[in-house]
């Protein structure tokens, strides 16, 4: 200012000016210490704290998505500690079957075999009802307050919901927390293929061993294993299909007998007769659209326990619960591969999640250094800033005492 | 001899003046709008001495002040916009605040409310979870209230300002104009001399009338000035003045439009001319900073609500065998039917919702809604929609019963458009009333409906879809919930941080005026103090001067006795 006067009362609003400017640096300084931040208001950096507000939001919802991923880390323990049971149950009747075939038991063996069996169906089922913290049954599917599978007067009911829930563990990135019961304990049945059942009222001892089906088997028609006196007087088996179509052999005891254009077989023990007959069930059903049939783990036990606890004082009734039992350890196996399967799948939804638990934690830092940048304050930097504008205000302030104390009229 | 005592006594009569004139200054040296004033001494007429001209003393001529016309305008101008400019960050700085306040802010209260869905999801089957769903909406409900009458608190505050800044003009527009009458009879009586101080009380006047409104003056010959406000408004012609009337907006009530009136005459609506001081900052706030921060809340509570319940309504609760219910109040998806002018001659009612009602499924609609208001005008059978923002117009013609027209995402349906009277006025908010009406419909947690069947209460599904729409760009310009936040958060910040830096900027300008005008007009207690010994000492000279003619005259009166 080269003005050559200045008034009196700008003297004083200057030196004021000063002191009062000075002083509001300093408590702005104060504040920033106070709270610890460089940001005020989003006025003081509408960038920056627009990009504040951003990861607040981040950060936010990474640690909704760390409390998801612990969540269904103990979900899917807690299901894969429950799947293991169901392993060992099956694990257990395979064995049971196999046992069963051991011709030195006597009947009263066979029995307590089935009462065994009886044993590990109730705990397959109460398996199967497993309940989690929250009271839902977690093989239940979505009416997951529906018990899923009931045994009652020896029979299980089985009506699991399908649905699988999923859970978020980062932005668009599910993990399914629960699985449904069919997905565990049904199976395609049989070989694969097909499943033989031998008719109740067969009056001679073929028992049917082993079983095969070809790539390309028609599995989608039924087709019936009948004997019948060929030509030359001999037993001849014949394949009977859904079309009336028919395949026709010599029977000899243990030899294959080859049908549906050779990719099926079947291996018949012991000696059966004329008009005895095998249902072959083929694994999709026909009409109208094939769909594929299921067996599940309880029906596998269901039926071994009644081949075992069932009529075995004659050797037809023998033979027909020995073909049952056949049939049954191909089903426990489907089973058994399914429950494994499942396990697996679990397995690698765990890993998923904890390498998602890395990089949620990874990214947590990243956002959290970022912030730290953003609107943290630097209290060094802050301080020596604090302490030079002190020293400003004192020295506004002397200004002013030493500046407003000299005047003309103290020698007047 | 007399002749000394003349030139004596008239220097004593002259520098006593001048001593009441320094001691003046020094009284007033403390006094707002005051200028410096100075003795004009002049030669009194010289005598003819015969063959010349001998001096007869001095006398005062005039008090003027130091007084620069321009250094005072410029000091009124810088007034007005320093204030317009502090006044309006202010109440930018409060709307900021209220924004970045983590405790009342909708931000976090968001993020709460959608954190609260996945322990939903995760759990759909127990209560507790559902239960802090509805509690976090409940207080997400709570945050748009507290917003909304935080704005509406503003908002008056704007209008007590508005209304007590006018009947000051009109206190300042009677004492310039009481001032302007006295000024020009004094100039008139002395030939253009009228009193400093009144001169001065007068540009006092007019510049704590700046302070509340920008001000122009027009010196008159008489020595009157004629005042203007805001971009020309005369206030004061000469010795009368007009007065300012406020009104409520007829379309908007809850603001004030500023009329001009004289005497008993019918006032001049001059809202749209108002401009800088507090008045101007006032009319500004309303547009630029509430009205702006409403819309956005607005527009965000109505959003969430259409399009939260839009997904909620497809899903199934945990005992409920229907769906189609709301999770969110659904008030607030709905705008407030457009409010007819109370001047309107015609009856036409037209009803507002923002949906597509061709393509009810259709949830694309709230992201053309702007958020904006508009004026409706009705003329020759057509309805023109003024974006009272933008300044865009949309006109549709508009005849027979049930016509549905839309604008910008509103559907507007009018009952009988043969009811319509040329000039008829309505006033459309689309989201106005959202923040307000935002609300949590459900009370039962068991009717929120996380499933996509029913009768499957493990089922998440839904509860997933509505925990997607946080991501989704489902409001105006793309943005999803949050973004739509910070945005508005940032525009707030931007203009607050615009408007603090012009504040500090016309701030140190103002300073410097003043101190260009007060260097120059202000008293200076050293100057005095100099002036004072001077004139003292030529005080003590002139009754020197007296003294000396006595000597020389008793000289003369000795010599003849």
């Amino acid at each position: 200012m080269s003005v050559g006067r200045i008034s009196t009362a700008e003297t004083y609003r200057s030196a004021i000016g000063s002191v009062t400017d000075a002083q509001e640096l300093v408590n702005r300084i104060q504040e920033q210490l106070a709270t610890g931040k460089k940001i005020l208001t989003p006025a003081d950096d509408p960038v920056s704290s627009a990009q504040i507000a951003g990861i607040r939001t981040d950060l936010q919802r990474l640690e909704t998505y760390q409390n998801n991923t612990l969540r269904a880390e103990a979900a899917l323990s807690f299901e894969d500690s429950t799947l293991q049971g169901v392993e060992d149950v099956l694990l257990r009747a395979r064995d049971l079957v196999i046992q069963s075939g051991n011709s030195a038991l006597n009947i009263s063996d066979l029995r307590s075999l089935g009462t065994e069996i009886n044993g590990l169906l109730d705990r397959l089922v109460s398996l199967g009802n497993t309940q989690n913290a929250d009271g839902e049954y977690i093989f239940g599917g979505f009416a997951s307050t529906t018990q899923p599978y009931e045994l009652a007067g020896g029979v299980v009911t089985e009506n699991p919901t399908v649905g699988r829930r999923e859970i978020n563990i980062a932005p668009g990135l599910t993990v399914p927390l629960t699985s449904p019961g069919a997905s565990i304990f049904n199976a395609e049945p049989g070989n694969g293929g097909f499943t033989v059942f031998a008719s109740d009222t067969n009056t001679g001892t073929g028992i049917v061993g082993t079983t095969r089906a070809d790539p390309g088997f028609n599995d989608t028609q039924d087709y019936t294993l009948s004997f019948q006196t060929g030509a030359g007087g001999e037993l001849e088996w014949v394949v009977t299909d859904s079309a009336a179509g028919t395949t026709v052999g010599t029977y000899v005891e243990g030899q294959a007998i080859i049908f549906d254009g050779g990719l099926g077989s079947i291996t018949v023990e012991g000696s059966p007769v004329v008009g005895d007959t095998f249902a072959i069930t083929g694994n999709q059903s026909a009409a109208p659209v094939p769909t594929a049939r299921q067996q599940s783990a309880f029906q596998t036990l269901v039926t071994i326990r009644d081949a075992l606890l069932g009529d075995l004082e004659t050797p037809q009734d023998k033979a027909i619960a020995r073909t049952a039992l056949n049939q049954s350890l191909e089903n426990l196996d489907q089973n058994l591969a399914q429950a494994s399967l499942a396990r697996t799948d679990i397995g690698v939804r765990l890993n998923r999640i904890d390498s998602q638990i890395e990089l949620n934690s990874a990214f947590n830092v990243q956002l959290e250094s970022t912030l730290a940048g953003l609107e943290s304050l630097d209290y060094s930097e802050a301080i020596s800033e604090l302490n030079l504008q002190l020293v400003a205000l004192q020295a506004a302030q002397q200004t002013f005492v030493k500046t407003t104390g000299v005047t003309l009229f103290n020698y007047l | 001899m007399a002749d000394a005592f003349g030139i004596g006594t008239s220097a004593l009569s002259a520098l006593q003046q001048a001593i009441k004139t320094t001691g003046q200054n020094i009284a007033n040296v403390n006094t707002e709008g005051y200028s410096r004033q100075r003795v004009e001494f002049v030669t009194r007429t010289p005598e003819n001495a015969g063959g010349y001209y001998i001096g007869s003393g001095t006398e005062v001529s005039s008090v003027s002040r130091s007084y620069d016309q321009f250094l005072q305008t410029d000091f009124q101008r810088r007034t007005s916009s320093a204030t317009y400019f502090s006044s309006l960050a202010q109440t930018a700085g409060r709307v900021d605040e209220l924004f970045a306040d983590e405790a009342t802010g909708i931000g976090p209260a968001l993020n709460e409310f959608f954190n609260s869905l996945e322990a939903v999801a995760n759990s759909p089957t127990t209560l507790p979870e559902r239960q802090v769903m509805i509690s976090q909406a409940e207080t997400l409900a709570q945050r748009f209230d507290y917003f909304d009458s935080r704005l509406s608190e503003f908002q008056n505050e704007l209008n007590v300002k508005i209304s007590t800044s006018a009947s000051d003009v009109n206190q300042y527009a009677e004492v310039i104009a009481e001032l302007n009458g006295q000024i020009s009879l004094q100039n008139a009586q002395t030939g253009g001399n009228p009193s400093p101080d009144l001169l001065d009380r007068r540009d006092q006047a007019v510049t704590e009338l700046s302070a509340l409104i920008a001000t122009t003056t027009q010196a008159q010959d008489d020595g009157s000035i004629n005042v203007f406000i805001g971009k020309g408004q005369p206030l004061v012609i000469g010795a009368s003045p007009s007065r300012l009337d406020i009104q409520p907006d007829p379309l908007q009530p809850n603001r004030l439009n500023i009329f001009v009136a004289t005497g008993d005459q019918q006032g001049v609506e001059i809202t749209g001319l108002m401009d800088g001081g507090e008045i101007g900052a006032a009319l500004a706030a309303y547009d630029d900073v509430i009205d702006q921060a409403r819309r956005d809340i607005g527009t965000l509570a109505a959003g969430l609500t259409i399009t939260f319940n839009q997904v909620h309504r497809e899903g199934y609760g945990l005992t409920s065998p229907t769906n189609g219910l709301d999770f969110f109040d659904p008030a607030a998806g709905k705008p407030a039917d457009p409010a007819a002018q109370t001047s309107n001659l015609g009856t036409a009612s037209i009803t507002a919702i923002i949906d597509d009602p061709l393509n009810p499924a259709d949830d694309g609609n709230i992201a053309n809604v702007t958020g904006d208001n508009y004026r409706l005008d009705y003329s020759g059978g057509n309805l023109t929609a003024l974006n009272l923002t933008t300044g865009e117009t949309q006109s549709f013609a508009v005849a027979g019963t049930n016509v549905q027209i839309e604008v910008d995402g509103v559907t507007l349906t009018i009952d009988d458009a043969s009811l319509f009277a040329e000039g008829d006025t309505y006033y459309l908010s689309p989201t106005g009333s959202a923040a307000a009406n935002f609300g949590v419909n459900l009370s039962d947690p068991n009717l929120i409906a996380a499933a996509q069947d029913p009768n499957a209460p493990g089922d998440n599904r839904n509860m997933q879809l509505l925990i997607g729409l946080q991501d989704e760009a489902t409001l105006s310009g793309e943005a999803s919930y949050n973004d739509f936040y910070t945005n508005a958060t940032s525009k707030i910040a931007v203009q607050t941080r615009r408007a603090n830096s012009l504040a500090e900027t016309e701030a140190s300008l103002l300073a410097s005026a003043d101190s260009r005008r007060s260097n120059l007009a202000g008293v200076n207690l050293e100057e005095e103090a100099a002036n004072l010994i001077r004139f003292q000492q030529a005080f003590q000279a002139a009754a020197q001067v007296i003294a000396t003619a006595r000597d020389v005259f008793d000289v003369l009166i000795r010599s003849t006795e």
